[in-house]
């Protein structure tokens, strides 16, 4: 087993892409427990990040209550035009009003309980993504030819997680690390994991890597719209 | 100046910093050397050429991504002291602030045939107006202003890793060999001509500088794919360029649905 005290430096390492942190987790003696521990860490940290931030943020900004009043005059002096747009602007400021609380403290903005909600959302999400990459990617780099051990791709795929470590930043409000950077520096993590623990030549492993992208991508979609549809039947109800 | 004479005469310490300073940013030499576009190609790995110390082929990676946060950071400064010191003024966060400056879309013809010039103006003139829940507007002001001052570098990041790559993947399609590492180490330098985009939010000088930096990020992006990559100069253009093709028409063919959509909605 690894020492967390090393993590900041493999993470730095597999962020340049060099080769040395994937041989030490794959290496290991239980690489899967350890890509665990290390993804669930980064995603902790993330989370406390975002709780922080969002607590900053709510003392920098004005109260929401007083934001949505604007908002909602503003919808009711475009009267005209929300309606030309097919919509009834009393019932658009009344559905704007339900909802505003929630989704503004989904956001950051607003103290309450919800924010530490993060705190495990953020684990759980990183730990999901890790799992889903490295069974798609394993069974990807199986079909063209790789000889690595599925434990052995988890403890190295878990340095995708290091990308996350740009979402600590997020303790300052209004940090925006873009959603593109992470996943494509992540991939890119992944593409050098599969190199080197399943010793592929360049080609299959930007293979491997791409196959499991489109299909963490769709099934992403796939699970987007399902929670849409899940939040639009609750808000129906509501 | 040696090793221990070092250590004498300004301690442990600043030792320390120098080998820091080192491992996380190239060489003057070689960012003088990149920003007058002398870049010697990658040499082969069965036929190792002696560089001269000052190349930036010696550059890391490492090195690549602290010039890139070194001159995001330099960049945003004095735009970040000047949205502090605005919102400060007003006593309130920098986004609120912000929007103060919409108040000037009731000068826009566009917003006028609509008739929404004057409402969304006044809307955010008193936006403008309202205060930090807890702290001291100053505070506010600064927290908010340090959060889009971070934002430099993360935008920064973003463009060297996401564009680099689709640049990378046409360059390998032209028939590049180069690796992530020397690719990615390369195109860095590109980024600090961007310094000057710093003074973009200047009147007149701001878009002078905007230009001129551009232009000199792109020229240092080009002779350093083409540095990386060895191809010629006319595929180093068209690897490099090729992406922003790609995204501008992707762009316009999803502004263009939108603004269909919005425009049967009103007609609707």
């Amino acid at each position: 087993m690894l020492q967390p005290k090393s993590y900041p430096k493999m993470m730095g390492q597999a962020l340049m892409f060099e080769a040395e942190p994937f041989i030490t987790m794959t290496d290991d003696d239980n690489p899967w427990a350890e890509g665990l521990f290390l993804v669930v860490l980064m995603g902790v940290l993330a989370g406390a990040a975002r709780v922080v931030g969002s607590v900053l943020m709510t003392a920098s900004m004005p109260d929401p209550n007083a934001l949505l009043a604007v908002v909602q005059q503003v919808l009711s002096r475009l009267g005209p035009l929300v309606a030309a747009a097919g919509f009834d602007p009393a019932t658009a400021a009344e559905f704007l009003g339900g909802r505003w609380s929630l989704g503004a403290r989904l956001m950051g903005y607003g103290v309450g309980w919800i924010q530490l909600f993060w705190l495990v959302l953020m684990p759980m999400l990183l730990a999901l993504r890790w799992l889903a990459v490295g069974l798609a990617v394993h069974g990807a780099a199986h079909v063209l030819g790789g000889n690595g051990k599925f434990s052995r791709t988890l403890g190295a795929v878990a340095l995708m997680a290091a990308p996350q470590i740009f979402l600590l930043l997020h303790v300052v409000p209004f940090v925006s690390v873009s959603g593109v950077l992470l996943w494509v520096w992540s991939m890119l993590i992944v593409y050098r994991a599969v190199q080197v623990s399943h010793d592929l030549p360049w080609r299959r492993a930007a293979v491997a890597t791409l196959a499991a992208s489109a299909l963490l991508l769709i099934l992403a979609a796939a699970t987007g719209g399902l929670a849409g549809l899940i939040l639009a039947v609750i808000g129906g109800a509501a | 100046m040696t090793r221990n004479n070092l250590i004498a005469e300004d301690g442990e310490e600043t030792l320390r910093r120098r080998s820091w300073l080192k491992a996380w940013l190239p060489a003057r030499s070689r960012m003088l050397n990149a920003l007058q576009l002398r870049f010697e190609p990658v040499p082969d790995a069965d036929q190792p050429v002696a560089l001269p110390e000052e190349s930036v082929l010696h550059a890391s990676m490492r090195q690549g991504m602290g010039l890139i946060i070194a001159a995001a950071l330099i960049a945003g400064a004095l735009p970040f002291f000047y949205t502090w010191y605005t919102a400060a003024r007003l006593g309130t966060a920098a986004p609120i602030a912000q929007l103060g400056q919409w108040a000037d879309l009731g000068n826009v013809p566009g917003l006028q045939v609509l008739g929404v010039d004057k409402v969304l103006a006044e809307t955010a003139a008193t936006a403008a107006g309202l205060k930090p829940a807890f702290f001291p507007g100053w505070l506010a002001a600064g927290i908010t202003a340090l959060g889009q001052w971070i934002n430099w570098p993360l935008r920064w990041l973003g463009i060297w890793i996401v564009y680099g790559l689709g640049v990378l993947v046409i360059a390998k399609l032209l028939g590049a060999t180069t690796t992530l590492q020397q690719f990615y180490t390369l195109s860095s330098f590109a980024f600090l001509p961007l310094i000057l985009t710093g003074l973009g939010f200047i009147p007149c000088v701001g878009i002078v500088a905007n230009i001129v930096a551009l232009l000199w990020a792109l020229a240092v992006y080009v002779v350093a794919v083409r540095a990386a990559t060895k191809l010629s100069t006319g595929l180093a253009v068209l690897a490099t360029l090729l992406p922003a093709a790609m995204a501008a028409l992707l762009s316009m063919v999803l502004a263009f649905s939108v603004a269909s959509a919005i425009v049967s909605a009103f007609v609707r």
